[in-house]
């Protein structure tokens, strides 16, 4: 019997994954065939993808008209609809698998290997790939060895700061108190982040059976799954899962006999970022305003309703099975000594491929962004990648065969964070990368600690100056005093690590700062009022592309020569990334 | 237990606060957001203090920081200095007329750095005496809202408040004077909302609200008349009483 994958993650659904399982179902009634709607496969922008097997072919950016003709050649024989399979620009050709593809090959799959190949909704398809099983083991290993395992593993917080995962588990269960919390942390909200969407849509079996597993070892009775109510799937599969889970009796009283009770509640997120900040998120399962609190008094202790608790990330949840099945001592041989195991990344901006990707710690740079990636768009060149998000900072050229692990990023001045990584290419102005996000952080915070309430709004001022030619040098000498303030003044996380990315960018592109300031030139054309736009007659081809993408008829053309009008044009970018020949040139502002 | 403040030896009982072991054994940290009634925010950040471990330091915040046997202080290391000076002009930006009040707090003058920002409160300083004090009460007519650089203390929705009983608290508890109160001869006007007061039954001048009385009375059990009494009568009452019990 075949089954047909219909992937159902966030991207494929938008682009008509729920059409397109509908329309197998539809024409499929009389075939002996299975179609599950899948979570995320990986290569977003490929999709809708649609999978078979045991043909294992994979079909990329489906349309519902090309349905008919799938199960005709690949449901109804065993033919493969090439013009469908994805074109692998590493290897030149249309590869029929996904198993294949250059975008896979140094990917190694541990929290994502169901995801994509199993029913989220359907408990029964978790418990065929062996789900629930490490639970049985724990429950038979009995808290102790558990503890002792996820210490051995060397497993360590995959949320951002990577603490030990185990020494932490072993805090709480040593912490006196009644009533202890599991509480699990989906409040994913970095722009460009979709890692524990993905998780907890594609798979929240994973993530339930880690908690559960963490709360049997820790001696929580009660549990709550904080997610942010713009995931709107990832709440239905989770609490599909949870009531399913519960009725099958892992989940509720007497779990699988073992005489140990939990409760797992979902907490909705508003959306607040600060709420990923573990006091924030507590005080907002609480009820109360989502601030963060000082933690001279760490959860473990004294968290959750003022009982011990155990906050973990998604991710490190969905660690934990592999771990117990495994062991710890086969989970720490992988990766790297200090950062064992995999990491979830999401590749998104200029590259090629952009998608959610699972790579072994250690990895370089080099690997995720040229061979995973598929390097930069457009054959431009690599500029810098923004990892840990916007309170982490952007690594360069010079870092690109680095390896990626907690301490080597923490290192250069960024950080592993949830797992966002934005790859910039040379139109991306570092100045303007830090004032987005400064923007970003005084959106998102609290506003309770003079650093990070006022501190970085002299912060984006200063940066919103420099990107309008208004910067004077002393300037950067201040944003450097506003950055050691903030890193030893903030209340919390998000103050203290709120001054990354401008100190990062200011670390590793001080020329381009110098450039705004003192030349008023933004070198990768994306400061409006430090640029203009030329065209070189010796690159031109005379081709107008430029001329019929520009919508203000800036570009003029007399005989064969094209030029831009200066007066008409707004600094757009669109002949700029239209233009073929790299014929646009930026240069400074027109005085 | 023992800790050790400018290289002083202080004792110091489990659970007290930096600030608190600090203030008392003569020492000054400057604090804006803590009081000793409504306890700390740990907001202001001017009461910063430096930890010194083994080849390691970092700035605490003495008010919400809970000492631990044997711990090392510093309270004027250029650390210290640095980022109370920074917080100190980035507040000052916030609330440019409030530059004698925050000297008095610090004790040392505040150089204007940054260029004064327009505040939905004027003046506001973010301290948190007012909602804390009108919280502390029972009657929490105001809090914060918004968030980051934009909060305030306000009413929810920055409407008019039921819960309000222009009791007048939050002003008085505010050490800038931000919270503007309207008073006429016969009405206070305070959040959103003008309120009619009601006379003294002795001498008729117009000073606490319906509201206020009502809501005083029950949380106190003192009798209502005795609330509307207005306090220069209250004081002529009591002190007759005194005469009276003196001369019996």
């Amino acid at each position: 019997m075949k089954t047909i994958y219909v992937c159902y993650g966030t991207g494929c659904k938008a682009g008509g994954g729920g059409a397109i399982a509908k329309k197998f179902a539809d024409l499929c009634l009389d075939l002996d065939v299975q179609i599950k709607r899948t979570g995320c496969h990986g290569l977003c922008q490929e999709g809708p993808l649609v999978h078979i097997s045991p043909l294992e072919v994979t079909y990329t950016k489906v349309k519902v008209e090309d349905v008919p003709e799938i199960i005709k050649k690949s449901v109804e024989s065993d033919e493969l609809v090439d013009r469908l399979l994805y074109f692998d620009f590493k290897q030149k050709k249309r590869v029929s698998s996904k198993n294949d593809w250059t975008f896979c090959s140094k990917q190694k799959r541990v929290v994502l290997k169901d995801v994509g190949e199993l029913d989220p909704c359907n408990i029964e398809d978790y418990l065929a790939k062996d789900g629930y099983k490490a639970l049985a083991k724990a429950v038979k290993m009995g808290r102790e060895k558990v503890l002792e395992e996820v210490s051995i593993s060397g497993l360590r917080g995959r949320g951002g700061g990577g603490f030990l995962t185990g020494r932490k588990w072993k805090t709480v269960s040593q912490a006196t108190g009644e009533l202890k919390y599991v509480v699990c942390n989906g409040d994913e909200g970095d722009p460009g982040a979709f890692m524990d969407r993905s998780i907890m849509e594609g798979n929240p079996h994973l993530v339930l059976e880690g908690m559960i597993v963490a709360a049997f070892a820790v001696g929580a009775s009660k549990g709550y799954i904080y997610v942010r109510d713009e995931y709107p799937m990832a709440v239905k599969n989770l609490q599909i899962a949870i009531d399913a889970a519960t009725k099958s009796g892992y989940l509720g009283d007497d779990i699988i006999n073992s005489g140990f009770n939990l409760e797992i509640k979902i907490k909705r997120g508003a959306g607040a970022f600060v709420c990923g900040e573990s006091s924030a998120l507590m005080r907002s399962i609480e009820g109360k305003v989502g601030r963060p609190n000082e933690k001279y008094v760490h959860a473990t202790e004294k968290g959750l309703f003022g009982c011990p608790t155990l906050l973990n990330n998604v991710e490190s949840y969905a660690n934990i099975p592999t771990i117990i099945s495994g062991g710890g001592k086969a989970f720490s041989a992988t990766g790297t000594e200090k950062s064992s195991g995999t990491k979830v990344f999401s590749l998104v901006g200029k590259v090629v491929n952009t998608g959610l990707i699972e790579v072994e710690m250690g990895i370089t740079l080099r690997e995720v962004i040229f061979e995973i990636g598929g390097g930069i768009k457009n054959g431009r060149k690599f500029k810098a990648v923004q990892t840990g998000g916007p309170s982490g900072g952007c690594l360069t050229q010079e870092h690109l065969d680095e390896k990626i692990d907690f301490d080597t990023l923490l290192e250069h001045g960024s950080m592993m964070g949830s797992g966002g990584m934005i790859i910039m290419d040379e139109f991306d102005c570092m100045v303007e990368v830090a004032r987005y996000f400064t923007g970003f952080l005084i959106e998102e915070s609290c506003g309770r600690c003079t650093p990070c309430r006022d501190g970085l709004v002299e912060v984006y001022s200063i940066l919103d100056r420099i990107t309008k030619g208004e910067g004077k040098m002393e300037d950067l000498d201040t944003l450097e005093e506003l950055g050691e303030y903030l890193k030893s003044s903030a209340l919390c996380g998000l103050g203290k690590s709120a001054a990354n990315p401008f100190l990062a960018t200011l670390r590793y592109f001080r020329d381009e700062y110098v450039e705004h300031i003192l030349q008023k030139r933004c070198r990768a054309g994306v400061c409006k009022d430090l640029v203009s736009f030329v065209i070189d007659e010796q690159s031109c081809k005379s081709c107008g592309v430029c001329a019929k993408v520009c919508s203000f008829e800036a570009i003029e053309v007399k005989g064969k020569k094209y030029s831009i009008n200066q007066s008409r044009c707004v600094r757009c970018r669109a002949c700029l990334e239209a233009c073929k020949f790299g014929a646009i040139e930026i240069e400074g502002k027109q005085l | 237990m023992k800790i050790f403040i400018n290289d002083k030896e202080c004792l110091a009982a489990s659970g007290q606060s930096l600030l608190e072991v600090a203030l008392e054994n003569g020492f000054f940290i400057p604090s804006l957001c803590f009081n000793k009634e409504l306890g700390q925010l740990a907001g202001c950040r001017l009461c910063v203090a430096e930890l010194r471990g083994e080849g390691w330091s970092k700035l605490v915040a003495s008010c919400e920081y809970p000492v631990k046997d044997g711990q090392t202080f510093y309270l004027d290391t250029d650390k210290v200095v640095k980022s109370r000076k920074m917080s100190a002009s980035l507040l000052l930006a916030r609330a440019p007329e409030s530059k004698e009040i925050l000297e008095k707090v610090l004790k040392e003058e505040v150089e204007p750095r940054f260029v004064p920002r327009k505040t939905h409160l004027k003046n506001c300083l973010l301290c948190g005496r007012c909602y804390r004090t009108c919280q502390k009460q029972g009657t929490g007519a105001i809090s914060i809202v918004g968030r980051g650089a934009e909060q305030s203390v306000e009413t929810p929705y920055v409407v008019q408040n039921e819960d309000c009983i222009a009791c007048l608290a939050c002003a008085n508890a505010c050490p800038t004077g931000a919270i503007e109160v309207f008073r006429s001869k016969n009405q206070v006007g305070i959040w959103h909302k003008t309120h009619d007061l009601v006379a003294c039954p002795v001498c008729g001048f117009k000073h606490i609200t319906q509201k206020a009385i009502d809501f005083l009375s029950k949380k106190s059990n003192i009798p209502a008349q005795e609330l509307a009494l207005c306090p220069d009568c209250r004081n002529e009452k009591t002190s007759k009483a005194l005469l009276k019990g003196f001369s019996q």
